[in-house]
């Protein structure tokens, strides 16, 4: 019998994405409000511009709402696969990926390339942004190790 | 000082605003959400997403050029 996991990889990568996107806006949007969606282009010193970063804010809630349910129809298709293995280490592992991913492209785009925010707005570019692409960088790694931890879990239990 | 502040905020109009609100700060919130520069922000908030599809589509499908799964796959040589 041949077991894929590639469809488990997929949808839990999916699922880490949305969940790391959700941390991001929760934690430091919304409870420590260090950042928020346009905060390096709209300063947020009057209502009118905290409003404009509330709505951005909201369309990235939007978008990382989309991913989550993707992800969740996508897990839901592979948990009724026969040969997707039903590996813990491969969906944890998976999760990390995905937030670890989450950290590093949305650190470089947002935090960089467009630079629509940092992590602590008031200090601009700062070590804080550096830090958050290094923990991206780290979750892919113990992810990585966890998948591959899960394969070889696979193959010892069809030996 | 502070009697001073605190008359201040007593005495100072309540604002109210959101993108819908049809108030004079409503009004500038939603002139300045709703305007030219509109579709490009939508797309550089949606830069990150676009990117995480892509990756998603290549962990689930591998790369275009080789579309086997074979990487994924684990095979015993007797069924289960």
């Amino acid at each position: 019998m041949t077991y894929n996991d590639r469809p488990l990889i997929s949808a839990s990568t999916i699922l880490g994405m949305g969940m790391g996107g959700f941390v991001d806006g929760i934690l430091f949007h919304q409870i420590f409000q260090l950042h928020n969606m346009l905060s390096n282009r709209v300063p947020k010193v009057n209502l009118v511009n905290m409003e404009i970063n509330m709505f951005w804010d909201g369309i990235f809630h939007a978008f990382t709402w989309i991913m989550t349910a993707i992800g969740l129809w996508l897990f839901w298709r592979a948990m009724n696969r026969d040969k997707v293995p039903k590996q813990i280490k491969t969906f944890v592992g998976s999760l990390f990926l995905g937030w670890g991913l989450f950290n590093l492209i949305e650190g470089i785009i947002d935090h960089y390339v467009i630079q629509l925010h940092h992590v602590v707005e008031n200090l601009g570019l700062s070590i804080f942004d550096l830090l958050f692409l290094a923990s991206g960088v780290i979750m892919i790694i113990v992810g990585q190790r966890l998948i591959q931890a899960g394969r070889k879990g696979i193959q010892k239990s069809i030996i | 000082m502070n009697l001073i502040s605190l008359m201040i905020l007593l005495l100072s109009p309540l604002a109210s605003a959101c993108p819908l609100c049809h108030t004079e700060i409503g009004e500038q919130v939603r002139g300045k959400i709703f305007n030219s520069s509109f579709p490009l922000i939508l797309l550089e908030t949606a830069a990150p997403f676009i990117i995480f599809m892509i990756i998603a589509f290549v962990l689930h499908f591998g790369w275009p050029t080789k579309r086997s799964m074979s990487r994924g796959a684990v095979s015993r040589q007797n069924d289960v």
